[in-house]
């Protein structure tokens, strides 16, 4: 690649600048050049090799191009912002040309004109045209004249110039700092020999190559480094399921001294994350790490780089991880957080391996709320597998004595006992199911069954368990003893290579009467799976995403429950999905678990507002809306007046970002304030959820000053850990207890938090469960405070134990 | 959508700042040009604004007030300031990315400062004082004025009585708001005479009628899936008609 600054002189001798930047050996701009009107109608997708189109378009996506990142035209905006053009008064013209000469030998020359109005040349010159106006002037109907006097490209590539380049960037060229620019941003590219850059003065006759930096020279974490130069190489560092950390080299040279402008983002000094051998981000010694790790005096010494493996690298390029200017990463996406911790991790190692941790202090008492976070993101883990994976539904059937109520006596059997099972795996598998029961207050269980290996038949498979008596003392196989009177719980497993991809319970009470509670008698929730999504930014849904949504319902009277439900979404003007369509819950006996049933299940698609309507997709709804935090609303009328309708409701972010670090349910805040142990509290700034304790809270300050007496955050921790789980269950409870809408209940049963025991997992769901119902009904105070109190102590146990594991 | 932001550091000493949702590899200041000559555009819509409001003759202190706000919306319409070509023809048309031109033309009032650096002190009367600095980004005069204009003037004041107060009751109340109740409102209110009507629109009586559209259309929870938007107009007449007709009956017995 190499960057030319030529000068030029007007019709009254006055002089201006060109900028050519010629990239060659490359392709060239290939495809043919779409007029806008086909690039609407294409929706602004283009095929992999569409490269001209690509170039004159403006916010475009490539159908086969998940290699090479382009910038939504950033990179235009950057050469168009440089260019000052002659323009009336008080106006502001810019401009660009480009030409392109392709293997098959045709030669093209565009150019491009922004505000007023942003143009491009339709259709562009061709061949001889383009190379006559390329070895002369170039004018058009403005009055506009360059003097472009250039030799047209003679081997492939392609070419951009900058007409009337602006003062700004004739200083950049001519003092360095454009070539200081170029070395920062793509020195890894050249040292692996994949770039050459040069940047030629030919005002001057100076030229340039970019270099790599001397202390990178000779790739000193690959030979021996230079004596007095510490460096040390991490490689290999999974920071993801599957996504890896190529390497993080980092170096220390007493003599290097400082590269960085005082005041702005860190460049060399610092630990250089690079993408696709391409600078992106800086960590920056000062404002990154702290001083234990890297000591004041030490940082201008300081230099580091990370590249990623090509899985890594990839998924990198997402716009929910990198600004489409490639300046910087997101840092709320979790990938780009896990990313930075093992940077950490591994600049406080070199640290640590090269004496700076001597005089560090005792480590400080923790002001912050990492266990919090800790926890949150941990529960956020439930659920979101790290890549899409496939949909299993399992569901147990069977028919009781007395079909209204799960009450069974000893002697009496459990008829039809079925286990179905769906999977989307489109290739035929072997699944294994197991039935158990466990009784409610003892834990003990007694396995019930096992079915033979089951074959899939077009995604589904059945296992029929037949009759299941319950005996005093079982001898028949389709007997079982209980041992103790009271609930039991029946749950069904299903495992595929050793691995349970999903199950089903349904309760019963042995020889008593289910007890007198009074849940709602309607509950629903919201179900969204973006199919796009891989590991990064799953709450982001970006245009053209195929959202699956289902609507669940469940009914917990005994009787069928027949009604109608409505849905839409959308901000300002919300779009209505379904109007009054009926729908029919079958009944739960009284005592046992409602299992969901869907009421509905589509697909959305989401399409930008201002975009011309699509032809209608038979597969999908496509919703136009407006970037930001829209709402899906649905409600649930049952036919019978006399049971309240229940309106569940799903947050879904359009095209941005959640706001909170994460995407995490909410943040603590230490407040000044004597309130209660802690308390919700809506930040009105940001909408953000806060969780608010006091500083001056008895045990939290009895604990903190035990802290500071052993140098540790324990007892804050601990302390921490207990509010966080009280939030957390009172934030996943209370839409079901106030308006029965348990989307953030189910969600949670949607898998296992790492670390944990599934068994032990159904365990805290079966108790949260349990207080979602309590909520609803006409337990007294004593009874409800003791259910909250077991599920928080639940939580926390897990939360530790899976802690102690990892 | 690039704009400028004035201050004044000390008593006549004018500066700006610019303000943009575009991204900026340079910062916001690169769109400098851009913004200097929309900042000259909302100078000549100031300047109209100003005019056509200082010709407003009403009967009532109240009236004037709702017409100089309904204006205040129709001239952002009739300048095409949305629509100018010193803005992206969809970026800065988002309804999100307009709350940085509600804070620019409220700052320029404030300081009747023009992009020549030039002080205009009657741009202060566009904005009541009381209301310089909005509390929630909704209430702007700008935004309300733009809202309140999407019905016509004699249309707008059948449905709020010439009331300004009525206009804010309604447009704090989510789906209510839609264009489609104002209407539903007028035709309803058409349906009773003259003196009926001057009843009706007392400010306790509106709110009433506010309170009672917003419990049958609720912003979240249940019932709050099919939205005003999402009736056909004879339908929705005929629903807010069922609703609204027993409270009007008993508000005109009393």
């Amino acid at each position: 690649m190499e960057y030319h600054l030529l000068e030029r002189r007007d019709a009254d001798d006055k002089p201006y600048y060109l900028l050519t930047v010629t990239d060659s050996g490359t392709y060239g701009l290939r495809g043919p050049a779409l007029s806008q009107a086909e690039l609407n109608q294409r929706g602004y997708e283009l095929e992999g090799d569409e490269n001209w189109a690509a170039f004159e378009g403006q916010g475009f996506t490539k159908k086969s191009d998940d290699s090479a990142r382009g910038s939504r035209g950033q990179g235009k905006s950057a050469f168009l912002y440089h260019s000052l053009p002659p323009a009336a008064p008080g106006r502001r013209r810019m401009m660009m040309l480009y030409d392109s000469l392709l293997a098959d030998g045709l030669y093209r020359l565009g150019v491009r004109n922004a505000n007023p109005a942003d143009t491009i040349q339709a259709p562009p010159w061709e061949n001889g045209a383009a190379r006559e106006i390329i070895r002369g002037h170039f004018t058009d109907s403005t009055g506009i004249d360059i003097d472009l006097s250039l030799e047209p490209l003679s081997e492939v590539g392609t070419r951009v110039i900058v007409p009337y380049l602006s003062d700004e960037a004739v200083t950049a060229i001519k003092n360095g700092e454009l070539a200081q620019w170029l070395q920062r941003c793509w020195w890894r590219a050249i040292q692996t020999g994949d770039l050459e850059i040069t940047v030629v003065d030919e005002t001057t006759g100076r030229n340039e190559p970019i270099s790599v930096p001397e202390w990178w020279e000779n790739e000193p974490w690959v030979s021996a480094p230079p004596t007095g130069v510490d460096v040390r190489a991490f490689e290999d560092i999974e920071v993801w399921d599957g996504l890896r950390i190529k390497r993080i080299v980092l170096l220390y040279d007493e003599k290097l001294g400082s590269t960085d402008a005082e005041g702005d983002d860190a460049q060399f000094e610092g630990v250089q994350l690079l993408r696709g051998q391409q600078w992106i981000v800086t960590m920056g010694s000062r404002q990154q790490f702290s001083i234990d790790d890297i000591p004041r005096d030490r940082r201008p010494g300081f230099r580091g780089f990370v590249e990623f493996d090509q899985t890594l690298d990839k998924e990198l390029r997402g716009d929910e991880v990198e600004t489409p200017q490639h300046h910087r990463f997101i840092r709320r996406n979790r990938l780009v957080q896990a990313i930075y911790r093992s940077v950490e991790h591994a600049v406080e190692k070199f640290a640590a391996e090269i004496g700076w941790h001597e005089r560090r202090p005792a480590p400080p008492r923790n002001q912050g709320p990492g266990i919090t976070e800790d926890v949150l993101r941990w529960l956020s883990a439930t659920g979101n597998e790290p890549s899409p994976s496939a949909r299993w539904d399992c569901q147990l059937s069977l028919s009781l004595p007395d079909p209204k109520v799960a009450r069974v006596d000893l002697g009496q059997s459990l008829e039809n006992v079925r286990v179905h099972v769906q999977s989307s795996i489109p290739v035929p598998i072997n699944v294994t199911v197991s039935l158990e029961a466990r009784h409610s207050e003892t834990d003990v269980i007694v396995p019930v069954g096992q079915a033979e290996p089951l074959s899939f038949m077009q995604g589904a498979a059945e296992w029929d368990a037949g009759a299941i008596q319950i005996a005093r003392n079982a001898r028949r196989p389709d007997q079982i003893e209980l041992p103790a009177n009271g609930k039991w719980t029946f749950t069904a497993r299903v495992f595929q290579e050793g691995q349970m991809k999903a199950r089903a319970s349904r309760s019963i009470y042995l020889n008593e009467d289910p007890p007198e509670v009074d849940p709602h008698p309607l509950t629903a929730s919201i179900s969204v799976e973006n199919r796009h999504r891989s590991v990064s930014g799953r709450e982001r849904i970006n245009y053209g995403e195929r959202v699956a949504v289902q609507i669940n319902a469940r009914n917990n009277t005994p009787d069928l429950m027949p009604g109608t439900f409505r849905a839409s979404v959308g901000g300002v003007e919300p779009m209505l999905v379904q109007d009054g369509r009926p729908f029919s819950l079958r009944g739960t006996p009284k005592g046992d678990a409602a299992d969901r049933q869907a009421v509905w299940a589509g697909e959305i698609i989401f399409r930008p507002i201002d975009e011309l309507p699509l032809p209608d997709d038979a597969s999908a709804t496509v919703i136009q809306v407006e970037p930001g935090r829209h709402r899906l609303n649905a409600d649930l009328y049952p036919n019978d007046e006399d049971i309240t309708g229940v309106a569940p409701s799903y947050q879904l972010l359009i095209e941005i970002d959640p706001t909170t670090d994460d995407g995490l349910p909410f943040r603590p805040q230490e407040v000044d304030e004597p309130i209660s142990q802690w308390q919700f509290h809506v930040d009105q700034e940001t909408g953000d959820l806060l969780v608010l304790f006091p500083s001056e809270y008895a045990t939290l300050r009895k604990l903190s000053s035990l802290d500071e007496e052993t140098g540790s955050s324990d007892g804050r921790d601990a302390f921490l850990l207990e509010i966080t789980c009280e939030a957390y269950i009172t934030w996943a409870l209370e839409p079901a207890w106030q308006e029965g809408d348990c989307t953030r209940l189910d969600a949670l049963h949607q898998g296992v938090p790492p670390g944990v025991d599934s068994m032990e997992w159904e365990g805290f769901l079966n108790s949260m469960d349990q207080l979602a119902s309590a909520g609803g009904g006409e337990l007294l105070f004593p009874e409800i405070s003791r259910q909250f109190r077991g599920c928080s102590a639940r939580l926390m146990r897990l939360y530790e134990s899976s802690h102690r594991r990892n | 959508m690039p704009v400028l932001l004035w201050s004044e550091s000390e008593p006549g000493k004018f500066s700006s700042r610019v303000q943009t949702t575009r991204r900026s590899r340079f910062g916001a200041e690169e769109h400098r040009p851009i913004a200097v000559a929309f900042d000259r555009e909302i100078d000549e819509m100031l300047d109209t604004a100003y005019d056509r409001l200082s010709r407003v003759q009403t009967t009532t202190k109240a009236e004037n007030e709702f017409v100089r706000r309904w204006m205040l919306g129709r001239v952002q319409v009739d300048s095409n300031l949305l629509g100018s070509a010193n803005l992206d023809p969809v970026e800065d048309k988002r309804a999100s990315n307009r709350q940085i031109l509600w804070e620019a033309l409220r700052t320029k009032c404030r300081l009747g400062i023009r992009v020549d650096g030039t002080v205009e002190q009657h741009w202060k009367d566009l904005i009541p004082s009381g209301e310089l600095v909005p509390k929630r980004p909704e209430h702007d005069v700008f935004r309300r004025g733009l809202w309140l204009q999407e019905q016509d003037l004699p249309d707008a004041q059948i449905t709020f009585g010439s009331s300004l107060s009525n206009a804010n009751e309604l447009h704090r109340r989510g789906p209510s708001s839609h264009i489609k109740m104002r209407q539903a409102l007028r035709d309803w209110l058409l349906t009773y005479t003259e003196h009926d009507r001057a009843t009706l629109t007392k400010t306790k009586n509106f709110e009433t009628f506010a309170k009672t559209l917003a419990k049958r259309w609720p912003g979240r929870g249940l019932g709050s899936a099919k939205q005003p938007v999402h009736y056909p107009q004879n339908e929705l007449n005929e629903e807010v008609r069922r609703v609204l007709e027993p409270v009007a009956r008993s508000v005109l017995e009393d």
